[in-house]
């Protein structure tokens, strides 16, 4: 059991992601905005993190960059979606775990967190 | 065949607001964009918007939707980015795909498909960026098939193949890159890092690496990125294996123990809530159960009003009783309690008329375009709460009225300019509380109504004689246009055309407990007030006895209750009037006018009158005796319309019996006031 961090503006994409790790007996943090995410990350120290790129406020990237700067040990998983392969580069140099691309099938989370909780 | 989309029943209560709530955002933003033109802020939000739609539609396997939503945000993107500007076309394709989108959102609940070319959309968007230099990657994949030099020393040679299917292969070609570096020295790879960087597509990834460490422990490392099919590492100078070694699938690691532990996150709003200001918690609930509660509170409220009424029948006996002083309290404190509990449970069905309002920029633009007109829509108050229920009902009378304004009221600009007016009319839609009640008016500087023209039309169809028409007062005249099938345009346009009759707006609303008002300036425009009550579910009313009914007047439309003596009443012209201050009131004797059982009415020195008021007409309600005020609890709005003319629905009284609910408009057609 791991305590993940989850960061989407989309609401329906947060209960969708919640519902499937507590399922497989995650803790689940949620967090609307990068900005949310940063402060929410101090708060409770999660294992990882699941990290939409587009959000108001703070987005997915400057996010990344702000939680690593504070732990450089934060595991972070992008969830980024098609057309955004740029960004996708740029969080991996800026120490992104991995990433998974939206619409993404369940186990494809799933493996990229045990990856990155590993 | 039905169509279907993996999401379940619970999540479609989170799916459809939020995804409504986009597409508002979308339109607000195309509005904004095609009126005031780009500016990055605003770019961005609606870039966001069509980006979070896709998402959704992703995730729910909604294909067509999904495919929309990504050329949408493609030319969204180029906007942003600065690669062009737009066009009328290209707001014309993107507002076309928002409609589209919102059919295209209806199947997720109707499961039925709808008539929608998302292909033909989908090239109108695509058409936009032809011009554009595609940024896109090169199509072809750099497949290194031998080493790019050998390495020398203990080094190895790392062959990776990605999975063509990746959708972001330079990014996982990166991942292996980085993952390498920290193993060793990476002295060389193809493709090499600027080629990367430009985002290529990559099928394999060829590095000549110095390590100690051992090939299963760089294959190891590597199995840990997505997408990676193969990995073969080879002591440097031999040959490539024909094929890889397969990737372990995802490495094993131990399940995770099962755990009921879930943060309390109170992330998240009420379906179609309003946002809640920061630091605010919230819950999220379903409308049906903010309903039973609103149900049970009216339950409450008539027994709160029978319990009033027990405690003064038994007053008499029980009075200086300290048993009867205790219920007496008890009573009013109830009482107290049930009126916060209705208004707090009444505050949540509360929604902002922004609901309402944020259809109209789209619905003038289209309006615009159709007529030629130049036309400026402004909306004010749009933050003012009630109740969901009244929002439902009066959006379509809103509309109504906005199209006439535009259709009817507003010129066009040659007209405007002959008439020494700007070209651009303005729409001006505002909303606004006053005592307890909602004040809505769609307001046009257009050229007013010509009070002459209505005259001549219902003289013209028959409605009036010459002489009838020459009798009516200006607002008596004006309000002729609330009679169905008047209407001064000489051509029905194909706008007005296609909505309702003013006559339909006008008994909507009062069906509502609603009243419509007009105010008009020849030349200066046009102001509709619409007054309507802040809920449906609560009626206060003012219980009046006639013959042996018990009947409710709506408090709206109460102007004041009065005892006359009989000598006050005279008659002009054969009816009952009698003078309030400066005014003549007509009366009309309740009990004769619905033809309620209890025979002839007797002859007594003094009557009840209740003056009621519809628009700017008032008269007076003659009825046997005043009961006082009571809420009326009303649970549905088809309550309140009634089969019986002058009468709108009945309720459920504090002693269970039941009152008829008096329907004033319809008493000022039948009194022919
Ligand atoms: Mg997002």
């Amino acid at each position: 059991m791991a305590k993940i961090l989850v960061v989407d503006d989309a609401e329906f994409l947060r209960v969708r992601i919640t519902k499937m790790l507590t399922g497989n007996g995650h803790e689940v943090v949620e967090a609307d905005n990068g900005a949310k995410a940063v402060a929410k990350y101090r708060e409770n120290r999660p294992d990882a993190v699941l990290m939409d790129v587009t959000m108001p406020e703070m987005d997915g990237l400057a996010a990344l960059k702000e939680i690593r700067s504070g732990d450089p040990n934060a595991r972070v998983v992008m969830l980024t979606a098609l057309g955004q392969e740029s960004v996708v580069l740029e969080a991996i140099k800026s120490g992104a775990r991995d990433f998974v691309v939206k619409p993404f099938e369940p186990d494809r989370v799933l493996a990229a967190l045990k990856r990155a909780l590993a | 065949m039905p169509i279907m989309f993996d999401i379940a029943d619970d999540e479609l209560q989170v799916f459809m607001p939020e995804a409504e709530e986009q597409l508002q955002k979308l339109e607000d933003g195309l509005m904004r964009l095609e009126r005031s033109g780009a500016d990055d802020e605003l770019l961005q939000v609606i870039f966001r918007a069509a980006h979070t739609l896709k998402g959704a539609a992703g995730a729910i396997g909604h294909i067509r939707m999904t495919e929309l939503t990504h050329a949408m945000e493609t030319v969204l993107d180029g906007l942003r980015k600065g690669q062009y500007s737009t066009s009328p076309q290209m707001m014309d394709a993107l507002l076309g795909s928002l409609d589209a989108l919102r059919l295209l959102l209806e199947e997720v609940v109707t499961h039925e498909v709808s008539d929608v070319d998302h292909h033909v959309l989908v090239t109108a968007l695509e058409i936009n960026m032809e011009n554009i230099a595609p940024e896109a990657p090169e199509a072809s994949v750099s497949v290194p098939t031998a080493a790019p030099e050998p390495a020398t020393g203990n080094g190895l040679q790392v062959v990776v193949d990605i999975d063509p299917a990746s959708v972001a292969s330079a990014a996982r070609a990166l991942q292996i890159m980085i993952t390498l570096q920290g193993l060793g020295t990476l002295a060389s790879h193809v493709p090499d890092a600027a080629t990367i960087e430009a985002a290529k597509p990559c099928a394999r990834f060829v590095g000549q690496m110095q390590t100690d460490k051992s090939p299963a422990e760089i294959e190891q490392a590597l199995a840990w990125v997505s997408d990676v099919t193969r990995v073969a590492v080879v002591p440097a100078g031999q040959p490539l294996p024909e094929a890889a070694a397969p990737v372990a699938v995802a490495a094993q690691l131990p399940e995770p123990t099962p755990v009921k532990v879930k943060a309390p996150e109170p992330a998240g709003k009420s379906a179609a809530a309003p946002k809640p200001a920061a630091g605010e918690q919230t819950i999220r609930t379903t409308i049906e159960r903010v309903n039973t509660l609103m149900n049970l509170t009216g339950e409450l409220i008539t027994d709160r009003n029978r319990l009033a009424q027990l405690r003064s029948s038994i007053e008499p006996k029980l009075r200086g009783d300290s048993l009867y002083e205790d219920l007496v309290q008890t009573t009013q404190h109830l009482a107290r309690i049930t009126d916060q509990l209705q208004e707090e449970v009444m505050r949540i069905r509360m929604l902002p008329i922004s609901t309402a309002f944020n259809k109209f920029p789209r619905l003038v633009r289209d309006l615009a375009k159709a007529t030629g007109k130049q036309i400026d829509l402004q909306m004010r108050g749009e933050d003012t709460e009630l109740d969901r229920t009244v929002i439902e009902a009066i959006s379509d009378p809103l509309i109504h009225l906005v199209r006439n304004s535009v259709d009817h009221g507003l010129e066009g600009p040659e007209a405007r300019i002959a008439a020494g007016k700007s070209a651009t009319g303005t729409v001006l839609l505002t909303a606004r509380h006053e005592e307890g009640r909602i004040i809505v008016t769609v307001e046009d500087d257009g050229r007013g109504i010509n009070v002459e023209a209505v005259k001549a039309s219902a003289v013209r169809k028959g409605r009036l004689t010459e002489a009838e028409a020459a009798a009516l007062s200006n607002d008596e005249a004006i309000n002729l246009i609330f009679e169905s099938g008047l209407s001064t345009a000489r051509n029905v346009s194909n706008i007005s055309g296609r909505g309702v009759g003013m006559d339909i707006v006008r008994s909507n609303i009062e069906r509502l407990n609603g009243s419509i008002a007009i105010d008009t300036k020849p030349g200066e425009g046009t102001v509709f007030s619409v007054s309507l009550p802040l809920t449906l579910a609560i009626v206060p009313a003012l219980l009046v006895k006639v013959n042996d009914n018990t009947m409710a007047v709506p408090l709206p439309s109460v102007v004041e209750a009065l005892r006359v003596p009989k000598e006050q009443i005279k008659k002009i012209n054969g009816r009952p009037v009698m003078r309030l201050r400066e005014r003549v009131l007509p009366i009309v004797y309740l009990g004769e006018v619905l033809a309620l059982n209890g025979g002839q009415r007797k002859p007594r020195a003094q009557e009840y009158v209740v003056a009621v008021r519809w628009g700017k007409l008032e008269m007076g309600l003659a009825v046997d005796r005043l009961i006082g005020e009571q809420e009326l609890v009303i649970k549905t709005i088809s309550s309140l319309i009634g089969d019986t003319p002058g009468t709108a629905g009945a309720a459920i009284l504090g002693d269970g019996r039941v009152a008829l609910i008096a329907d004033v408009p319809g008493l000022f057609r039948l009194g022919g006031a």
